[in-house]
């Protein structure tokens, strides 16, 4: 077992990151079903994601190795350190020990708890007193009729009202896994663009951080790498940067794998100046922070509409968008999460492909070290046919998740391929692992690698009602408690266009002076941009010329 | 103009409103912060949507608590939170500075005078104040022994206003020595080599200073002793874990046994590394009763553990960076970046190192050290919020001793300066300026009152006889600063009540720079739109 250490920094990426956590959450508490056929030892370790611990009143825990880094006031109802430590702080002003002079109290409007939150109250409570009644046979028949009920009215409600990503958030975390940025207000602070997040992470602020990161990795015997969530649509990419710099710095040999993430934008710039510091953003933050990482996977959709037949993601809502990209990363990461040991001996029906985060990079990179990874989906997965017919899968079932992009077949390219919960064309069942391996040939790729798992992304109850298509087409599944999963990884050049998209706003910044007056209020000098420009053309050589070369040479 | 055309989104204000918008933020301001002043000030209880607490008593900690919408209060807490990181303190004054001097333009602009009079006179006055300051200041020798009674006067008198009396005294001694521990002669003092540590305890609430270091995390084998004697500490920053080579572009296994044997040479270097340790060890401890403690910048994976442990040697991994220097420091020795420097030189030495637990957080402790150059604060306290402003406070309290040994100087409290340098503006400045920025020296010498009498306004005293009482005992030529229990004046220096000589300067200089750029503006331009809402 190899720990992974999660970092998220950035509104969009911890409502990317919540239903992540979700996602996870829902296969571990599935374990115990004995219902469900594939979820219990599913050769999924979990303690790569999460830790071991316990409160100082002796209680285990069981919690994500995460820091999550987000703005202050964006937490709605949640605790910054949690509820699972939870000495309730009193706010009794005559327990105050450190001064005896005059003190003046100042409270904020309470955010209310939704009925989701108060659900899971609730369903804590009662698992506390099933325990102490052991009566916990009747209690849970009789619930869980009210449950199914209930269950309904709950996700409708979060659909109409998700504000924090806390909101729709059913894991419990570590006290030292949610940082609040001082100095940063969710909605009030100017936040739109890289210039503001500059310099915010500093000083004390930037070791407190650094040294949350440091307690996870401490603990771990093996780690694995880390992986990185971030918000670079906003003021959120200069603290990626700054901070991820300095991560990176610190465990200089660890794979850091990076996923960036934005939610569609809600309209299109308004005047020139608002597209050309757009468009510099989108450079800036690129090109900054790709030199800390070993690998990067962008996700970049401007609409969804196209994602899925099957699907309907409501573009305005980042509870809808962030859930596919969540399930996305669940999937393209699950061979980083398989069990080493028993994929090797036991459970070779249970899991196929299992590989670390440095196999995964190792891969994705290829002979041309290619840093940049164009993301493919297919949600539901592709059906498999049977023995009898192997033809392989036509391709067109991937949807990108990525927006400026064309679709081509670049022999160099390495792909990892992520395969869970297929279902067999003949039985509607879950198909067997050696099916799903013959569906997806080698085909002619130098690096091609296939995960697979029987066991589908399991659906939690916060998960939004993205199914429609699906159920009405009813050629899938019965019930949406879980949905099969493709993703593909390819260091293809079909991301040039995102690349080189980058790559001209810095060559001519906005089309004119503005673009330079922009960088310049953000402190850049021209020095530092041309560091940046050089970095990405580094970045896109890997793509561009040698692709060129090696495809004539095989001529 | 021209960044109107950029935005035309962008609202405008005219000359007036915008002076009067900019007046109005920077009175709203110091309201707040007024309060805060002094060792009668008001602390704060900040409890937020979710419940979470912030206790400040401190002005920097309160901006940064504030949400600030207005651009131009948010230019002032800018100010005088940078006013914070160049020296230390003085925020909440800053911040009543600039709010005076603004409310005393206000009186002169409303009676017809142009703002740009008013800043001619501001920078009259600031020059002078400067120049007061010097002939005004106590100065200090800090030589090789520096007088630990003054470095305690001023830790205490800022103490004293972010904490009760005598928390604050027991923080006095403990951020001297402190940093009268890290200071080496003729080199400029780093306070990053005092280590700040906190325990969560609910009954404990004591602070004191470990001569040695404490580190927040303990050795991870079973068999490893918790309690350790006579102890050389190697101090190390060299990877005893297995890693993959670096991901490299151009290379490639060939077959799965290449693969293997790199794999296996790659712990065999490992090995030893780890055997390179275990030599030095036996080297220093064999045939004594002298314990080894490695500690480590990089990983220690498991198997590497068991080896030391083995070998009876106890290993911590993933130090802080910072702590290779202060172990070094605290412990002697030097810090190694590679196994082939180890020398039995490059040991460190400690009396005693032993764990203390806590729940699932763990503490080593490194004590007993000779002649130490770095130290711990450790604070308990019985919460997250209580803790971080006893950590605010001690911070606070090293850079006024940091400060006070490198201003070799000091300058009377409680109000006292900014009485003096009033009576000197008006009664000596004033009549060598000609025309009407008089008034603007006049203004700005108003202004300095702020500070005595919101002191003795947060004491419940009647302000205007408490400033009389000081005024007259200063035309006198009596120095005199305000005794906030009687609001009668007293003598600072028997109280022994004293400023940061550097801090005052910092204020005097910035507060007139900013009111000066708030009085000056033609227009406002409000632009930006709100975060990303979901």
């Amino acid at each position: 077992m190899k720990e992974i250490i999660s970092i998220q920094v950035g509104g969009y990426a911890n409502f990317v990151g919540s239903h992540f956590w979700n996602l996870q959450d829902e296969v571990l508490g599935r374990k115990d079903d004995e219902e469900s056929s594939c979820f219990p030892d599913n050769g999924i370790n979990f303690d790569v994601l999460y830790r071991v611990g316990e409160t100082r009143q002796g209680l285990e825990t069981y919690t994500p190795r995460l820091v999550a880094i987000d703005a202050r006031g964006s937490l709605g109802a949640v605790k910054v350190a949690g509820s699972l430590y939870d000495n309730p702080s009193s706010t009794d002003t005559t327990l105050l020990f450190s001064w005896k002079g005059k003190l003046s109290k100042h409270v904020s409007e309470p955010e209310i708890k939704n009925e989701f939150l108060q659900s899971l109250e609730q369903e804590e409570l009662d698992w506390v007193t099933s325990q102490q009644t052991s009566t916990s046979r009747d209690l849970k028949e009789k619930s869980s009729s009210v449950e199914s009920r209930d269950e309904h009215k709950i996700l409708q409600n979060l659909e109409d009202t998700v504000q924090y990503w806390t909101d729709y958030s059913k894991v419990h975390f570590h006290p030292l896994s949610l940082f609040e940025l001082d100095g940063v207000w969710h909605g009030t602070t100017p936040f739109d663009d890289y210039g503001n997040g500059r310099d915010i992470l500093s000083g004390y602020m930037k070791d407190d951080a650094l040294d949350r990161v440091r307690f996870f990795v401490e603990e771990a015997d093996h780690m694995q790498g880390l992986q990185v969530l971030v918000d670079d649509s906003n003021g959120f990419a200069a603290v990626s940067d700054e901070f991820l710099e300095a991560v990176h710095d610190e465990y200089d040999k660890s794979p850091i794998l990076l996923f960036t993430a934005h939610p569609p934008p809600l309209r299109s710039p308004a005047t020139l100046f608002e597209s050309v510091v757009r468009r510099i953003h989108d450079a800036v933050s690129f090109s900054a922070i790709v030199s800390s990482s070993s690998s990067v996977i962008p996700f970049s959709l401007s609409s969804f509409a196209k994602l899925s037949r099957y699907l309907q993601v409501n573009d305005a809502k980042n509870f809808h968008t962030s859930a596919v990209y969540a399930s996305a990363m669940s999937c393209m990461t699950l061979p980083l999460r398989m069990d080493l040991s028993e994929a090797h001996s036991v459970a070779i029906d249970k899991v196929c492909g299992a590989m670390d985060m440095g196999d995964l990079i190792y891969v994705l990179s290829g002979r041309l070290g290619r840093r940049v990874s164009a993301s493919e989906i297919a949600m539901p997965a592709p059906l498999i046919p049977g023995i009898e017919r192997t033809e392989p899968l036509d391709s067109s079932w991937f949807e990108s998740l990525i927006q400026d992009i064309i679709k081509t077949d670049d022999q160099v390219a390495s792909e990892a391929v992520v395969v869970q919960g297929a279902l067999s064309a003949d039985s509607k069942l879950p198909a067997p692992i050696h099916d799903v391996v013959n569906c997806f040939p080698r085909k002619d790729k130098q690096f091609f690698q296939l995960s697979a798992s029987p066991c589908p992304l399991a659906v939690p109850l916060p998960f939004p009602d993205i199914f429609g298509p699906a159920k009405q087409s009813k050629a899938w599944i019965s019930d949406f408690t879980s949905i099969s999963v493709a993703t593909k990884l390819s260091t293809s050049i079909s991301v040039l266009p995102y690349l080189e998209e980058r790559v001209l706003s810095f060559q001519n910044p906005g089309g004119s002076s503005l673009g330079w007056q922009v960088l310049e209020g953000w402190g850049l000098q021209k020095d530092d941009v041309k560091e940046l420009c050089e970095e990405m053309s580094n970045v896109v050589s890997a793509y561009r010329d040698k692709s060129w070369d090696s495809a004539s040479d095989s001529e | 103009m021209a960044i109107r055309l950029l935005n035309p989104n962008a609202e405008t204000l005219n000359k007036m409103a915008a002076l009067s918008m900019n007046i109005n933020a920077a009175k709203g301001l110091q309201e707040v912060l007024k309060t805060n002043l002094g060792p009668k000030g008001t602390i704060k209880m900040l409890v937020g949507g979710a419940g979470d607490i912030r206790l400040t008593k401190d002005g920097n900690t309160l901006l940064k608590e504030m949400q600030i919408q207005n651009p131009t209060a948010i230019m002032i807490a800018r100010t005088a939170v940078a006013q914070d990181d160049i020296s230390g303190d003085g925020t909440t004054s800053t911040v009543l500075f600039i709010g005076e001097l603004m409310k005393q333009a206000e009186r002169y602009i409303a009676e017809g005078m142009h703002p740009r009079v008013l800043v001619d006179g501001f920078e009259i006055a600031k020059r002078a104040t400067l120049e007061f300051l010097e002939k005004f200041k106590t100065p200090v020798v800090m030589g090789d022994s520096p007088d630990k009674e003054i470095l305690k006067m001023v830790a205490r008198t800022t103490l004293r206003t972010k904490v009760y009396e005598a928390l604050a005294d027991r923080l006095t001694d403990i951020v001297v020595n402190a940093v009268l521990c890290i200071r080496k002669q003729s080199e400029p003092i780093d306070l990053f080599m005092v280590e700040i540590m906190h325990m969560k305890h609910k009954f404990d609430t004591d602070t004191r200073l470990v001569e040695g270091l404490v580190l927040d995390h303990g050795a991870r084998h079973p068999d490893m002793k918790k309690r350790v004697e006579n102890c050389h500490i190697l101090t190390c920053n060299v990877s005893l874990e297995y890693e993959k080579s670096e991901i490299n572009a151009g290379f490639f296994y060939s077959n799965a046994e290449q693969r293997e044997q790199m794999v296996a040479a790659e712990r065999r270097s490992v090995d030893e590394r780890v055997q390179k340790i275990i030599d030095l060890k036996k080297k220093v401890c064999e045939g004594t009763n002298d314990n080894f403690v490695v500690i480590n910048q990089k990983g220690i994976d498991p198997i590497s553990l068991d080896l030391l442990a083995r070998e009876g040697i106890v290993g911590l991994r993933r130090a802080k960076r910072r702590n290779m220097e202060r172990l070094v420091l605290a412990c002697g020795g030097e810090a190694v970046n590679s196994v082939e420097d180890l020398t039995p030189d490059v040991l460190g030495w400690a009396g005693l190192v032993y764990e203390h637990v806590l729940g699932e957080e763990k503490y080593t402790f490194v004590e007993e050290v000779k002649n130490p150059h770095s130290c711990t604060i450790l604070i308990k306290g019985p919460n997250d919020h209580t803790i971080a402003q006893i950590k605010d406070a001690v911070r606070d309290g090293l850079r006024a001793v940091k400060n006070t040994l490198e201003d070799e100087s000091v300058v009377l409290g409680a109000g006292a300066f900014e009485v003096a340098a009033r009576q000197h503006l008006v009664n000596e400045v004033k009549k060598t300026v000609k025309g009407r920025a008089q008034l603007g020296v006049e203004a700005f010498a108003d202004a300095l009152l702020v500070i005595p009498k919101t002191l003795a306004e947060n004491s419940g005293l009647d302000t205007q006889d408490a400033i009389i009482a000081l005024q007259r005992e200063h035309d006198n030529g009596v120095i005199a600063g305000l005794n906030h229990h009687t609001g009668e004046p007293m003598d600072p220096q028997m109280e022994g009540i004293f400023d940061n000589y550097s801090v005052k300067r910092q204020i005097i200089n910035s507060g007139p720079i900013i009111a000066s750029q708030l009085l000056l503006v033609d227009e406002v331009i409000r632009a930006g739109r709100n975060m990303r809402k979901s």
